[in-house]
């Protein structure tokens, strides 16, 4: 049984507290296997998530919910080669990983 | 910096920027209800730090501009030390302390849980044109 990160919440909660997602274009650094992306993505237009360790993001391509699959993708690079387009999202997000 | 400058790029005029982020403290392992130690964070505080001064230059360079921080308690559960220790081998720059770690060899206590501070901290895109 692998750990449960965040049992009570307190993350998304705290997020959330900062910024409205309703519709938003996410950007996000350090993905990991998605557990933030897939909170963000339920009410974004759309998540570009990015994380350099290729098995966090098989496993976040693999769990990600049906749902959310039109608005969410995913991609394997790294941060200091990022290459990104110009003035198209609403929210970057680092998640653990300046 | 690169990254902060390519995201400063990339973002919309009035754009946001949540960074979230351990705040680097050594954190508590509890067994039960029990604290049986903390864990060493000195040379992840040094990998923070830079990450932290990235930020200070782009804010001071007026790219960004701080408008919140909110700091957090967030729990890491395992059902069993066994678990716990497992984890605490993957990791690269924090280290379990001996007489914490024999703590968790010997107990029977469930279930484990690492208690980290997190920090939630939100900018706003600064300048009209494109970098």
């Amino acid at each position: 049984m692998p750990a449960i990160i965040d049992p009570d919440g307190v993350e998304t909660v705290t997020m959330r507290e900062l910024v409205d997602f309703e519709g938003l274009r996410i950007v996000e650094i350090g993905c990991g296997d998605g557990r933030l992306t897939f909170e963000c993505a339920q009410e974004a237009a759309s998540v570009l998530a990015f994380d350099s360790d290729e098995d966090a993001i098989r496993k976040a391509r693999a769990e990600t919910p049906r749902a959310l699959r039109r608005r969410i993708r995913f991609e394997v690079a790294d941060a200091a080669q990022l290459e990104l387009p110009k003035g198209e999202f609403d929210l970057a997000l680092f998640s653990w990983s300046l | 910096m690169h990254v902060l400058r390519q995201i400063h790029r990339a973002l919309k005029p009035r754009g946001l920027l949540l960074d979230v982020h351990p705040l680097g403290n050594d954190f508590p392992v509890l067994a039960g209800e029990r604290g049986i130690g903390f864990v060493d964070l000195r040379k992840f505080r040094a990998i923070l730090e830079a990450m932290n001064e990235s930020v200070r230059l782009v804010v001071s360079e007026d790219l960004f501009k701080e408008l919140r921080t909110l700091r957090r308690h967030v729990v890491e559960r395992y059902d069993t030390a066994l678990e716990a220790l497992e984890e605490a081998d993957s990791w690269d720059n924090l280290r379990l302390p001996a007489p914490l770690r024999r703590r968790l060899q010997e107990t029977k206590t469930t279930p484990i849980e690492f208690i980290d501070t997190v920090r939630y901290r939100l900018l706003t895109r600064r300048g009209r044109a494109f970098s």
